[in-house]
């Protein structure tokens, strides 16, 4: 080793920049790997600064990390999805349609069986659910499967006000169909960026 | 080819030999090109990452003289990868050398 004080300071200097606002196990794992690709430069009689004329501009490797890692702060909202997310989130959509049909049967008699469409959504819902919980790894199924079940109250809402409605045939679809674009700007827009993330 | 596809194109080439560690990695593609071809380091490693994801190669950690020593492999389906990338690059540097040579 050739290194003094003052060139670990010089690289921990280039490995804060470059690693700045990473989430903590991507800078650990980095970290671990630059230090040991640092420490072999320094061993083969590579001085300092070409270790770190090696290992490029810090500022603008943080710029590609961050679009290829997770942040500090998308770890966090994905941990926050992960502990608002639970198995039993599955049945909401189902119990939501069928409380949405007895309380509009007795609120609303002459609703008839428009009402039949909630239970029958709420199931779908459930199924579409139960779903991405078999195929999706535990994070991403966090992430999405909150989504999801924000978007499916927010469709069971929408089919309740519809099945309420003068026109039923022409408010349920007009409002679910609101509902799955919100939902889709939601996930593919705002999200898209996370599950490419968590996909790599 | 982009830097990037042409970095993990040289990755895979070099891993077909051996497994190899990141420094390690980074002078075989320096010194095979003689000097020509010098990655930034720093982004060897989110290519390595990148790779691995999607099951190019594989790696695993070993203590080697009292450091712990992440190490890259090819997989089946890196090998087969770089087998398709090296007839495609052939076949392009078999054409533009075609048009080259038209006009020497």
């Amino acid at each position: 080793m050739t290194d003094t004080p003052t060139d670990r300071m010089t690289l921990n200097d280039w490995l804060t920049v470059a690693l700045s606002g990473l989430a903590p196990e991507v800078a650990a794992r980095l970290r671990a790997e630059y230090l040991g690709h640092a420490q072999d430069m320094l061993e083969a009689g590579e001085p300092v600064g070409a270790v770190l004329g090696a290992l490029g501009d810090p500022a603008r490797l943080n710029a590609e990390l961050r679009e290829r890692y997770l942040t500090e702060y998308e770890a966090k909202v994905i941990a926050a999805h992960s502990r608002a997310w639970s198995a039993r989130a599955v049945w909401g959509p189902l119990v939501m349609g069928v409380v949405g049909t007895l309380a509009v049967s007795v609120l609303n008699p002459a609703v008839g069986a428009w009402a039949l469409l909630l239970p029958l959504l709420g199931l779908a819902g459930s199924g579409w659910l139960w779903w991405l919980a078999r195929r999706l790894p535990p994070e991403r199924l966090a992430l999405r499967g909150s989504s999801a079940l924000v978007f499916l109250q927010a469709v069971m809402l929408a089919a309740l006000q519809g099945v309420n409605s003068s026109r039923p045939e022409l408010f349920l679809p007009l409002f679910v169909g609101a509902a799955a674009l919100a939902f889709a700007w939601w996930e593919y827009g705002l999200n898209g960026r996370l599950h490419a993330k968590l996909g790599r | 080819m982009n830097a990037r596809e042409q970095l993990r194109m040289l990755i895979l080439a070099v891993l077909d030999r051996q497994p190899e560690h990141g420094y390690a990695i980074a002078q075989a593609i320096n010194t095979r090109s003689e000097g020509l071809l010098r990655a930034r380091e720093g982004t060897l490693y989110p290519a390595l990452h990148a790779l691995e994801s999607e099951g190019f190669i594989e790696s695993s950690e070993h203590e080697v003289a009292g450091r712990t020593r992440r190490e890259y492999r090819l997989t089946e389906k890196g090998r087969a990868t770089l087998a398709r990338t090296r007839r495609d690059w052939q076949a392009q540097v078999g054409a533009v050398q075609a048009v080259l040579g038209g006009n020497a």
